[in-house]
């Protein structure tokens, strides 16, 4: 007995001494930041995922980034923005040209100079088929070749063959790679732009230097050691599914620049993986965590409210680049009336569920384009809920109840159809609610909605991609760029097993209209063109809109911080150590 | 030690099953590894599924072409090996229709002739008459719909639909069409019978098993890391946690037993017996969120226990980072620990029962020795006994346990590497995995066996 006594006395005395220890916090120049996943690799244009662009975007610079606060395209390691050029004459007579040049101060970690020979080897490396690039590559394949200056390396120009819709961002939205040390040998001098052109795998497998470089540039060693470019911070450590640190780099030649890419205030970086949100949570109290994204509503506003705890951080709500909408598939005998389509999206109360799931932070939406965007069509009102409509919108579709068991009916194709939908749904809060509330009012309305919870991956290759579906909840993510490439999702040419339109949406005049984008260079009569296919699509009712969310940050007091609608809503280098000291809970 | 040798002979080929029952666990499983690696290179997964396209390259260079078997025995209107197959969507239709007992020849020949007639929907409907004509829109919209469509019947359908806007039938492609789905729908298998194919030993099994015996077990998909790496570095913190939580559970739980037992029915012996079954009860991921939530931030105004992350190779030797990280071990090895005394204690307090009441104890204390002697000397050896089988056998479950207190607590264990690969996809490291918790679940187990016919004298009486 008495040994079980001091035993536990034992434990929880250990347990006050370590608690009363101040462990990593003297460091107090370290931001800490909790990331939900390890990243895996760190080799942006191989791996360019949202965990860990996270990481490397502070590793690596672009040459052109949004800007966290006037979210305009900005110049990064060249100087200005280039103007686009057509060119008339010669081989590439109809295409586009760039000319760009890079900051004179610019230089890699060895003291070298960042040149255009190094955005030379990066398209290469990207263009290069063995390369894992397939990501980048999709767009970069339609840069044809570049041409870096003879007398001054600093300054090169970008051809495309023929003009693209964002064909300025595919040239310079990608991180520059130095190529002293992804490229030692100099393999890629061997690859003329000519034969990337014709991107035949096969050829350049057989060569065994390239095949090299290539297996050498995929491998691991350069997405897990050997990382290194021309951000303002140096990679330093790594241990899986635990940590990684990054360090400031002294003398760095870019901090008198005054682009926030380049600013350095933390001297280190440190993320920590922590998948389960109470352990985070419980960290980011104690400040061993001073930065956590993607809280949920619920413990964002019980934290916010908290007597202890409120005073010690500061509380973000950014809008996200993404849109949460309810996809339909327009393809089915019941669906393909846009009138039922209309009533169905009155049967959601958007408003409510953006107040109890995301505690009041989301921006109700009309359609495809994200609000915060200037190509936005303020003038459509989203069709907000009202059941009363909805029932008169399905009866004018000719759905009655004529065998009296609750749920309307019609004759199609011969067949009496009863208007019972499926809905599937992954298992998140949000898909819950929705089902819920959608399930509840369907029924007030004679429509039975059969929720079917599956895992999303299945749901995607079994439902959506076969179009055996009726609804399914999903999410669009976007990027900060001008023009939203719309003819993914809604160009009916998607609308394929492997094309992105999954509602099979297909209306002539909006596949006209999207075509027209990409030759309108008129800055005027492109945003009439995006507000005409908003209206077409409201008007038809493809999908129904939900809402824009707004991301939820919180930062500790600790660090002077500012919150930007670009991912992941934070930029930690710009962070400065607030002059207002903290008090600690201990 | 011959017999230790011989448990463990036995024993190779319950793993080598074990191997084999997860391989084609793994392979049923939804859910594609070339999609996961896709989607890390931010590619959408279904974007790119055709056969030259980047889906098929990685399916192909990871040897997911290959059959999965040294043999396979499949119904006569299979195809060999559907793996080969390198285009997805086509895979998937393929396993549909053969499960409706449709023969592969006339599959083929259906999706062949439906995908002539979908990718030729453009020219097919620019001809003089339609061209122009206000139906053209809604005719290539039902033609794209095919795409989508695998069951011959519905494609009948559908080609019967369009016929009343477009004579699609009397196009070459439509023509094809229809006679195939006609065809399939009318062959449907009826009889068949089992056919054994002989792969040899190109497939995904023996690739993998020739590899794993070397102690290879390939990559992860992820991270490109060796899969031996990652257990290794995995392995010994789950190792500490188990072992951690044998010793504590066993410091405690015997002499609570004992003395439950010899005053049975006291306040101690009700007290304990309360708690334990409450903590018994209790699951330990909630259990562990309940302690994380009280005892480490001040909230509460019980900020007992330290909460941070593990911090492998924070600097110096192994022994050294345990000593520097032992305090952050307190909450978890506590949250195992207290469900397995509540176990512990209840089985050492019924043997000290038993044996106390047994006729030699009873001789002792007759020979003249106090109660605390003939414990000591008699009993407790007896007690130790069923003990070593129990705790043979609670390895396996503290590594399955350990489970869920490393994701909750965020240890870089066995457990956590587990369930990040499952949900990752990622086979290679799944199966090291399980190839290293079976061996120590049958090492453990076959020490158990040796270790109690070592010190129970009965058995070795009877071999």
């Amino acid at each position: 007995m008495k040994s079980i006594l001091k035993l536990s006395l034992l434990l929880i005395l250990s347990g006050i001494w370590t608690g009363c220890r101040t462990d990593r916090k003297e460091i107090t120049e370290s931001i800490h930041i909790r990331l939900k996943k390890d990243p895996e690799r760190l080799n942006p244009i191989l791996f360019p995922n949202p965990v860990s662009r996270e990481v490397y975007q502070y590793l690596f610079s672009p040459l052109a980034d949004y800007n966290p606060e006037t979210l305009e395209l900005s110049p990064v390691l060249i100087k200005s923005m280039p103007v686009e050029e057509k060119i008339d004459t010669g081989k590439y007579a109809g295409g586009l040209r760039y000319r760009m040049e890079l900051l004179d101060e610019a230089e890699w970690d060895d003291g070298s100079e960042i040149t255009g020979h190094d955005y030379v080897f990066t398209v290469k490396a990207v263009k290069l088929p063995l390369t894992n690039a397939s990501r980048y590559r999709e767009n970069m394949q339609y840069i044809d070749e570049v041409v870096v200056d003879a007398a001054n390396p600093k300054k090169f120009e970008v051809i495309f063959s023929q003009p693209k819709l964002l064909s300025l961002e595919t040239a310079t939205i990608f991180e520059l790679y130095p190529k002293y040390f992804y490229d030692p040998d100099k393999a890629t001098d061997k690859i003329s732009f000519e034969d990337l052109n014709k991107a035949d795998a096969e050829s350049f497998a057989k060569d065994s230097i390239i095949a090299a470089f290539a297996e050498n540039f995929n491998g691991t060693e350069f997405s897990r050691s050997k990382i290194s470019g021309s951000g303002p911070y140096r990679f330093v450590q790594w241990e899986s599914e635990s940590f990684i640190t990054l360090e400031r780099k002294e003398n760095y030649w870019g901090k008198d620049i005054g682009r926030p890419n380049f600013q350095a205030g933390p001297k280190t970086i440190q993320f920590h993986i922590i998948p389960d949100d109470v352990n985070a949570l419980a960290q980011l109290k104690e400040g061993n965590i001073d930065v956590m994204n993607e809280m949920t509503g619920a413990d964002f506003v019980s934290l916010k409210n908290d007597p202890v705890y409120g005073s010690k951080f500061n509380f973000f709500n950014p809008a996200l680049t993404k849109l949460y909408i309810i996809n339909i598939n327009n393809r089915d005998v019941k669906l393909a009336d846009k009138r039922v389509r209309k009533a169905l999206a009155r049967m959601i109360d958007v408003q409510s569920i953006i107040q109890n799931v995301e505690d009041g932070y989301g921006t109700p939406i009309a359609g495809p384009v994200h609000p915060s965007k200037k190509t936005y069509n303020k003038k459509l009102t989203p069709p907000g809920y009202d059941l009363t409509e909805a029932r008169k919108l399905l009866s004018e579709a000719g759905w009655k109840d004529t065998d009296g068991n609750g749920i309307l009916d019609k004759q199609i194709e011969g067949k009496k159809t009863d208007l019972s939908l499926d809905l599937y749904i992954s298992g998140q809060e949000l898909g819950k609610r929705i089902a819920l509330m959608f399930q509840q009012n369907g029924k007030e309305c004679g429509v039975q909605i059969n929720i079917i919870e599956k895992e999303f991956k299945i749901i995607r290759s079994d439902h959506l991609k076969t179009r055996n579906y009726h609804l399914v909840p999903t999410v669009i993510s976007m990027d900060l760029n001008a023009w939203d490439d719309l003819a993914g999702r809604w160009h009916s040419s998607n609308d394929t097993p492997q094309g992105a339109n999954d509602l099979s949406y297909r209306n002539a005049e909006v596949d006209a209209l999207i075509d027209k984008i990409d030759q309108t260079a008129d800055e005027q009569e492109r945003l009439n063109l995006y507000h005409k296919i908003q209206e077409l699509i409201y008007e038809d009712q493809p999908a129904i809109f939900l809402y824009a969310p707004a991301e939820k940050l919180v930062i500790s007091k600790k660090w002077d911080a500012r919150a930007t609608v670009k991912r992941p809503g934070y930029m930690a280098n710009t962070f400065g150590l607030s002059k207002v000291p903290v008090t600690s809970s201990n | 030690m011959n017999y230790f040798v011989h448990r463990i002979w036995l024993m190779i080929p319950i793993v080598w099953l074990v191997t084999v029952i997860a391989f084609f666990m793994s392979r049923s499983v939804p859910g594609d590894p070339v999609d996961a690696l896709l989607q890390l290179r931010g590619i959408t997964p279904d974007r790119q599924t055709g056969e030259h396209s980047e889906y098929a390259r990685i399916y192909e260079k990871e040897g997911y072409n290959l059959p999965l078997f040294y043999f396979s025995v499949l119904p006569h209107f299979h195809p060999v090996n559907i793996h080969a197959i390198s285009d997805k969507t086509q895979r998937h239709a393929v396993q549909a229709l053969l499960k409706q007992k449709y023969h592969y020849h006339d599959i083929e020949r259906f999706l062949d002739a439906k995908a002539a007639l979908t990718d030729k929907s453009n020219n097919l409907l620019n001809d003089s008459v339609t061209a122009n004509s206000p139906q053209r829109d809604s005719v290539k919209y039902m033609v794209d719909g095919l795409r989508f469509k695998f069951n011959p019947a519905e494609i009948l359908h559908s080609l019967d639909e369009i016929q009343k806007k477009y004579p699609v039938k009397d196009s070459r492609e439509g023509r094809a069409l229809y006679e195939s789905a006609s065809d399939l729908l009318n062959h449907k298998v009826g009889f068949y019978y089992p056919v054994i194919h002989w792969h040899g030993f190109s497939n995904q099994y023996h690739q993998w098993l020739s590899r794993a015996v070397r102690l290879d077990f390939g990559k992860s998909v992820r991270d490109g890391l060796p899969v031996s790496q990652k257990i290794n570095q995995a392995l010994k913190w789950t190792l500490i946690l188990v072992i951690l939580n044998l010793l504590v559970s066993l410091l405690i739980s015997i002499p609570v037993g004992i003395y439950s037992g010899r005053h049975a029915n006291g306040w101690f012996d009700k007290t304990t017996s309360f708690l334990s079954l409450v903590f018994y009860s209790m699951p330990v991921f909630w259990l562990a969120s309940l302690l994380i939530t009280y005892f480490t931030t001040s909230e509460y105004g019980m900020k007992i226990f330290p909460i941070t992350s593990i911090y492998p190779n924070s600097g110096g030797s192994f022994i050294q980072i345990l000593i520097h990280n032992a305090t952050f071990l307190i909450l978890p090895v506590l949250c195992l620990v207290l469900n397995d005394i509540a176990y512990l204690s209840k089985l050492v307090r019924s043997n000290y029962m038993k044996e106390k009441d047994s006729l030699y104890a009873f001789f002792a204390l007759a020979k003249g020795l106090t109660p605390l002697q003939v414990d000591r000397r008699h009993i407790f050896s007896n007690i130790l006994i069923p003990l070593i089988t129990v705790i043979a056998g609670s390895i396996p479950s503290a590594l399955a346990g350990s489970l869920v207190i490393e994701v909750i607590f965020n240890i870089p264990g066995m457990g956590r590497l587990m369930h990040g690969s499952i949900f990752g996809n990622d086979w290679n490291v799944v199966f090291g995995v399980l190839i290293i918790l079976s061996v120590i679940t049958v090492i453990s187990l076959a020490a158990g066996d040796w270790l109690y016919q070592k010190f129970n004298p009965k058995i070795k009486a009877s071999e």
